[in-house]
């Protein structure tokens, strides 16, 4: 009798433990993500860009994002970006440049609370390309303007 | 006083949130007058609120300009709401500001 009880409790508190590990690691995910210290800090695109993807497969957003970058720069240290995407599940908006020391600029999480937009300016060190990518929790959405930049400010 | 400046307006049923930070965002790779490097010191991570519920947060690095500037859209809105930002940065300090829809 005891040891039945013992168990049922056993199986119950099993239960509690793991619906608390679970919402506090999927809480911990959503509202927390943590900051992705290697992603920002190496200086090649390649590596930043597949330390974002997550192994996620990349595919044109030409029809999906709309990004609004001048042509040309006056300055590096202020260009104005603007990133509007229409996917419906977008999760992700992140934002690199090719030609700066350390590419990974941005990355900004929407859980469909808000637009999936936004506004904002950049530096850039040099005339290079700028890539956008949206991710929708199944794949990445990639979109690359140049920007010719007339006086570099990092 | 903040180091926030934040906006909040309603039309229809959108929130256009603005906001200008006063932050350096220094990258770690400018020197100052006596050529010293002025240490890395910027905004990692920054927070918006919809009525006290997280409805978009960001990761930034260096790349993002000084005196940070950023606009976006809360869905659902309404006279009264309120809307929170708040940001840390790699020395972990912190701030945030806070207004009500009118």
């Amino acid at each position: 009798m005891d040891n039945k009880l013992n168990r049922r409790d056993f199986i119950k508190y099993i239960g509690v433990a793991g619906a608390y590990l679970i919402s506090t690691l999927y809480g911990i995910k959503n509202t927390y993500a943590t900051w992705k210290e290697k992603a920002f800090n190496t200086d090649s695109l390649d590596s930043a860009i597949n330390l974002i993807k997550d192994n996620k497969n990349i595919v044109s957003g030409e029809n999906e994002i709309e990004v609004k970058l001048p042509d040309i720069a006056e300055t590096g240290g202020k260009v104005p970006i603007e990133v509007k995407s229409s996917i419906k599940e977008t999760q992700t908006i992140t934002i690199f440049v090719e030609g700066n020391p350390l590419p990974l600029i941005s990355s900004f999480r929407f859980n469909g609370k808000t637009e999936p937009y936004i506004s904002t300016f950049m530096k850039m060190q040099q005339t290079s390309n700028v890539i956008v990518m949206v991710d929708d929790g199944k794949k990445v959405y990639q979109i690359i303007k140049k920007v010719n930049v007339a006086a570099g400010g990092c | 006083m903040s180091s926030i400046r934040l906006r909040a307006t309603l039309k229809e049923n959108k929130i256009t949130v603005k906001m200008i930070i006063d932050h350096p965002m220094d990258t770690g790779r400018k020197k100052d007058a006596d050529g010293n490097l002025i240490p890395k010191h910027f905004i990692k991570k920054l927070y918006c609120y919809h009525n006290d519920s997280l409805v978009m947060d960001a990761d930034w690095g260096t790349g993002i300009s000084r005196k940070p500037y950023l606009k976006l859209f809360i869905n659902d809105g309404k006279a009264g709401d309120t809307v929170k930002i708040s940001w840390e940065d790699n020395l972990n300090k912190s701030d945030q500001a806070q207004t009500t829809i009118k």
